[in-house]
């Protein structure tokens, strides 16, 4: 039983496959700390909620965390700023390490693959955040393998396309693009500066106007740097794209995105394929399917 | 003064007058004053509608009547109540209680399609006998399908886990499992007590299921199914009502359709009662099958309780007749000197019977077992005719669905399953039974969780592949759980310690790099070792029809 775990989004996800269809686990990044009381407890415990006890206070996290804050008028912390986990604290990494271990389901089998997405992506996250995570997932019981955010788009959306094509994940703090052949990534490179500060304008109409200006400089940037790698050559015209992110399912982006395209000097035809909007999923499937890879391949190995 | 009175008589005419004549038209025409449309909505009394009724009756299940049954007509179509049953009866609609009601007083009360009624006993009096023996636990079951679900099953099966396993549905249902209890002492005393499932469901619980985590592809094919009520459909006409169709006079009531004063209807008591054990359900040993393996088959000797799964459907008409070969014997003989003389069945008499139409000697008629009239006799035959071909005709339509059923896949979230939706066929049901495991993995906080291989993680490689396609293809449904959180967890403030990296013994050695993306080794070629490789181009040409 293989699982895939998305943790760069504002929702920590997983997703396995059991029988004939998908069990999926989600939670909100975010933790809370209240103080701690009889009456708190007792309440907690009747609408069973999760908490953890660190000295005089409580911890809420995931979901519980965003809903109690509003009602106790505590704030919510974000786990991921400006897109990387926030080590520094014990109780934010026993936080993490509970909440990844509430998505992971117990495995059935002894090396059984965990790919998973990192906030910062594989060339942004620092190696202690990356040895981090790997060590709660192997603690778990699993084999932790670590992918992008393009791949996992590719591998989720490109599967009509014989899984080749250009796989691009559209973050808040940065851009992840791979070239994909067959389920194999030839190549990926990240363009840092997403579309947060976009997101930061004042109306819808504004912001999907801010989000085009800053697509067209991303793709132009991708583009630039996709001439000066040769990888993309395997790839038979035209060439299917998949887009997804969370920003995507912004009103007014996706049909945004197509256009913004067209204005980059891309060294391939682009097939124009339709945006996944609700992308909540993409990637977390993604990183089913690289998981699910990985165990048929070591299924189908002779046995040494 | 008479200028005055004159002027405010003039005022007063002028005022009725314009009151009279408030719109009059430019052209004259007397104008009428505008009058408010009232509408009277008139709920359509002709569509058929499948009620619930459990506990203290003699035959409880879900029926079928032709038009909106009252709550009389369906106690009447249960064949009554048991000498058990009190006068208090709940009525679970939208799958809440949303009425109390007593009998006699609410016997005509309308009931709407999905209601589910429910009979509460009597409390237990000091001395009274206590029933011997597993009577079983009568539950329902809502949000399954469209229509209340009466079942009994064995005391030590009555737990929500247990149902819910039986029901072929996944562990993660339990949570969205939510429960009426039947209203006892404790639960009075302790209202907060409501809240939460009970361990052990208590006999006229219901159970209500959330359709969203149901997988109806699961359930078992023999639950209870709808059973026709044989009881005629009352004459409204016959009753003198106007109806607007039949623009019959109201006051025009002939002799012949004259109604009786109307009798009460007899309330069985326990002073009144005989000793008479409630008629039990009938057993169904004969149709258990074998992955119901927990429950025992009821021919084992517990005769009045049957376990899941549950019955087929059977008439009332044949229930009786049943009833009737299973008298009991006038005499207690010997070998019934160890069960006490109320366990015994007796079947119900036609004084118990509630069959009153309305028509004058009916039942007298019945009581004594007198023929019907000729009218009467068609009226039941046909009606019963006509539910038996429409149960036949659904029954016919299901099995021709079932044998060719194709099911659109609704696919995860994404984008480009709207635009190729795919069609497949049921595949026959893999026999791989859900592993039970536990939602809370293991107690200590930096103990690895035991890593048990189950049974049903062993899937064969074709399986697998099969299972891999569709996922690449988008075609698996998804569904949602809650996270599996420890409870009473402790965070320490300093660091907690670097456990010892695991290493696998037997033939794999210790695994190395194990953080790594399988695709990032670029520099040693843009292509992964074969064994990753052969996987994804079997699948890839699957997905393409044979070409690379």
């Amino acid at each position: 039983m293989t699982v895939g775990l998305d943790l760069s989004g504002s929702r920590f996800r997983s997703l396995r496959r059991q029988g004939s269809r998908l069990v999926a686990r989600a939670c909100r990044s975010v933790y809370a700390v209240v103080l701690d009381s009889p009456a708190r407890r007792a309440l907690f415990a009747a609408q069973h909620v999760p908490f953890a006890e660190f000295g005089s206070n409580l911890i809420l996290f995931g979901d519980a965390a965003e809903e109690w804050s509003t009602r106790l008028r505590v704030s919510a912390i974000p786990l991921v700023v400006n897109g990387r986990l926030q080590l520094d604290d014990a109780v934010i990494r026993q936080v993490i390490t509970a909440l990844i271990e509430g998505l992971l389901p117990v495995p059935e089998l002894r090396e059984t693959d965990c790919c998973l997405t990192l906030p910062g992506g594989l060339d942004q996250t620092a190696p202690a955040a990356v040895e981090f995570v790997a060590h709660v997932v192997r603690n778990f019981g699993y084999i932790p393998r670590i992918a992008s955010g393009s791949l996992a788009v590719g591998l989720s959306e490109l599967s009509l396309f014989g899984v080749s094509g250009l796989g691009i994940h559209l973050g808040e703090n940065r851009c992840e693009f791979s070239v994909l052949r067959q389920g194999l990534e030839l190549t990926r490179f990240e363009i840092p500066g997403g579309l947060g500060p976009a997101m930061s304008a004042a109306s819808a109409e504004s912001k999907a106007a801010d989000a085009e200006t800053l697509l067209r400089e991303i793709f132009a940037t991708a583009a630039f740097e996709l001439n000066r790698r040769a990888e993309w050559k395997a790839l038979a015209p035209p060439v299917a794209v998949a887009i997804s992110g969370e920003l995507t399912a912004f009103p007014g982006l996706a049909e945004r995105i197509p256009i913004s395209m067209q204005h980059a000097s891309w060294p391939f035809a682009v097939r124009t394929i339709p945006i996944a909007t609700e992308c909540e999923w993409t990637v977390c499937r993604g990183c089913l399917i690289q998981a699910e890879l990985e165990q048929l391949a070591q299924l189908s190995r002779p046995a040494a | 003064m008479r200028r005055q009175t004159a002027a405010m008589l003039g005022i007063a005419l002028g005022m009725v007058a314009a009151g009279a004549t408030p719109f009059a038209s430019a052209q004259g025409q007397p104008a009428r004053r505008p009058q408010s449309k009232i509408l009277v909505y008139q709920p359509p009394t002709d569509q058929p509608a499948v009620v619930g009724v459990m506990g203290q009756v003699q035959q409880p299940g879900t029926y079928q009547f032709a038009s909106a049954p009252t709550l009389e007509r369906v106690i009447a179509a249960a064949d009554g109540f048991t000498p058990t049953a009190s006068s208090m009866v709940r009525l679970v609609r939208n799958q809440r209680v949303a009425q109390r009601m007593t009998l006699p007083a609410s016997a005509q009360e309308k009931l709407q399609p999905g209601d589910l009624v429910i009979v509460d006993p009597q409390p237990l009096r000091s001395g009274a006998a206590v029933p011997a023996g597993d009577q079983g636990v009568q539950l329902a079951f809502l949000g399954i399908h469209d229509r209340p679900l009466i079942v009994r099953v064995k005391s030590h099966e009555a737990k929500p886990q247990i149902v819910v396993q039986m029901l072929g549905q996944p562990a993660e249902v339990l949570s969205s499992l939510r429960g009426i209890s039947p209203p006892t002492r404790e639960l009075e005393a302790n209202p907060a007590a409501r809240n939460g499932m009970p361990a052990t469901l208590a006999d006229g619980t219901v159970l209500i299921f959330d359709r969203q985590r149901m997988l109806p592809g699961e359930l078992p094919d023999n639950l209870p199914k709808i059973l026709p009520c044989s009881l005629p459909e009352p004459d409204i006409g016959a009753y003198g009502i106007h109806n607007a169709l039949d623009e019959r006079p109201r006051t025009e009531i002939s002799e012949r359709d004259r109604i009786p004063p109307a009798e009460p209807i007899p309330f069985p008591t326990s002073e009144s009662s005989r000793e008479i054990a409630p008629t039990p359900l009938p057993q169904f040993s004969d149709q258990v099958p074998a992955t119901f393996s927990s429950s025992e088959r009821s021919g084992a000797g517990s005769a009045p309780v049957s376990t899941l799964p549950f019955s087929g459907s059977t008439t009332i008409a044949a229930r009786r007749s049943r009833l009737t070969e299973s008298a009991p014997p006038e005499k207690s003989s010997a070998a019934d000197a160890k069960e006490p003389s109320w366990h015994k069945v007796a079947p119900p008499t036609d004084d118990d019977l509630l069959i009153d139409d309305g028509k004058p000697g009916a039942r007298r008629a019945a009581a004594k077992g007198a023929p019907f009239s000729v009218w009467q006799m068609l009226a039941i035959v046909s009606c019963a005719g006509l539910l038996v071909g429409v149960g036949l005709a659904v029954r016919a339509s299901q099995q021709r669905e079932r044998s060719e059923k194709t099911i659109d896949v609704v696919p995860a979230q994404s984008g480009q399953a709207a635009i190729f939706p795919v069609r497949q066929r049921i595949e026959p049901k893999a026999t791989i039974p859900a592993p039970h495991i536990p939602l809370q993995s293991f107690a200590a906080s930096a103990a690895p969780p035991t890593i048990a291989a189950t049974a049903a993680a062993s899937e064969s490689l074709e399986i697998r592949q099969a299972r891999f396609l569709q996922l690449l293809k988008n075609e698996l449904p998804m569904m949602e759980e809650p996270l599996a959180l420890r409870p009473g967890m402790l965070f320490k403030p300093a660091s907690p310690p670097k456990p010892v990296r695991r290493t696998d013994s037997g033939a794999a050695s210790e695994r190395q790099s194990l953080i790594d993306a399988p695709h990032s080794r670029l520099a040693s070629g843009p292509h992964l070792p074969i064994g990753v490789q052969a996987p994804v181009e079997r699948a890839l040409r699957q997905l393409q029809g044979g070409r690379s």
